[in-house]
């Protein structure tokens, strides 16, 4: 079984898809070997069986539904543009060309307009602020600097001035006394 | 002219809108394309379908072919592709009735001018056969019809099919197997003496 030529030989040799050489080897094989004569004899059979098969014709009516559908699409209407988007496509390097244009200006564009832009939203945005302090400063004028207001009013309430009225919170001046 | 001649030649005017150059590119490759279909569904009905959007889709699509010579695996290569997606949005069971809707029809066609015995022996024989062809895997059903019932070469096949020639001639040779399996019976008779080819 060593020198049987592979099976697939067979076949594409039946088929006349061989070339030259391998065939003649397929051949001389085929005259040493009966396994490999019955299995052409069966694969032949094979394809007469299939040869036999009748060739059928495409119903005649066939070529004017086609037509139909082509006038469709070639005449007026929506759809009828996409066939003639097709012939753009023999412009192709141009089109690429007028494409990455198109984009190098957007880019400069809005290169130069953002800057100006952005600085003019920053500004707005600091004056809506300033407003809005100063609207709060005029409606809650008590309450809206906690600090500012209560030092004003009470100087008790401020931590930092305590000890510098109390002569005892001040170690310093004890040490002073002890001297 | 030479043959890629004329078709360079009727390409060019298909092109350029001519119905009369659209036409004779559908009669010339319609018919095989047509079978391809027919045994590939297995069904009339869908191969009429599929026809019909393969060159609807060629002869709009003609400007896209770069090469003439290349016009029929091109042409193929689409109506592989229509029917593949009839295959995907088929369901698995409506597989099964392969065949059955234009049997009928043939059964009728055929009644008036046969022979009743040799109807029945043909019509057995086909039915085995197209029983024998629907349970071969898609992949190499494809390559068996397109080489066998077709008459292609391999290399063209590897193209339309998109794998390797390697890959091919092992897939058809397959087929060859599993349909002997099936059809063991029917081989008798058509067993040639194939001693005046070697």
């Amino acid at each position: 079984m060593a020198d049987h030529c592979p099976q697939e030989q067979i076949a594409a040799w039946l088929d006349s898809q061989l070339a030259e050489a391998e065939a003649a080897q397929v051949e001389l094989h085929l005259r040493q070997c009966a396994d490999c004569r019955n299995l052409r004899d069966d694969l032949a059979a094979t394809n007469r069986l299939f040869h036999d098969l009748e060739v059928l014709d495409p119903p005649d009516h066939l070529w004017t539904r086609i037509e139909a559908k082509l006038d469709q699409s070639s005449g007026h209407g929506l759809l009828a543009w996409i066939p003639r988007w097709e012939g753009w496509l023999l412009y192709r390097r141009e089109l690429i060309g007028i494409a990455a244009g198109v984009l190098l200006l957007i880019g400069v564009i809005s290169l130069v307009l953002e800057p100006q832009t952005s600085r003019r939203s920053m500004l707005d945005t600091i004056a809506r602020i300033d407003s809005y302090h100063a609207a709060q400063i005029s409606k809650y004028t008590e309450f809206y600097n906690p600090f500012r207001i209560a030092a004003w009013n009470n100087p008790d309430s401020n931590p930092f001035a305590r000890p510098r009225l109390d002569a005892n919170a001040n170690p310093f001046g004890s040490l002073k006394e002890k001297r | 002219m030479s043959k890629h001649g004329n078709i360079s030649r009727l390409i060019e005017e298909a092109r350029a809108g001519r119905r009369e150059a659209q036409q004779a590119i559908y009669e010339l490759f319609a018919p095989r394309i047509f079978n391809f279909l027919v045994r590939l569904s297995g069904s009339r009905q869908e191969a009429e379908d599929a026809t019909q959007q393969t060159f609807l889709a060629v002869l709009q699509q003609l400007r896209r072919l770069r090469d003439p010579a290349q016009l029929e695996s091109w042409i193929y290569r689409i109506a592989r592709n229509e029917i593949y997606q009839k295959f995907r949005r088929k369901r698995p069971e409506s597989l099964d009735d392969r065949g059955l809707d234009s049997e009928v029809g043939k059964i009728e066609e055929e009644r008036s001018h046969a022979n009743p015995e040799k109807l029945l022996l043909n019509l057995e024989l086909r039915g085995r056969l197209e029983s024998a062809l629907d349970k071969l895997p898609i992949k190499f059903r494809e390559v068996f019809i397109l080489a066998v019932i077709q008459g292609m070469n391999y290399q063209d096949i590897s193209e339309i099919v998109g794998r390797s020639l390697l890959s091919v001639k092992t897939d058809i040779y397959r087929a060859r197997l599993q349909l002997r399996a099936e059809l063991g019976r029917y081989l008798g008779g058509y067993k040639m003496k194939a001693e005046s080819k070697g």
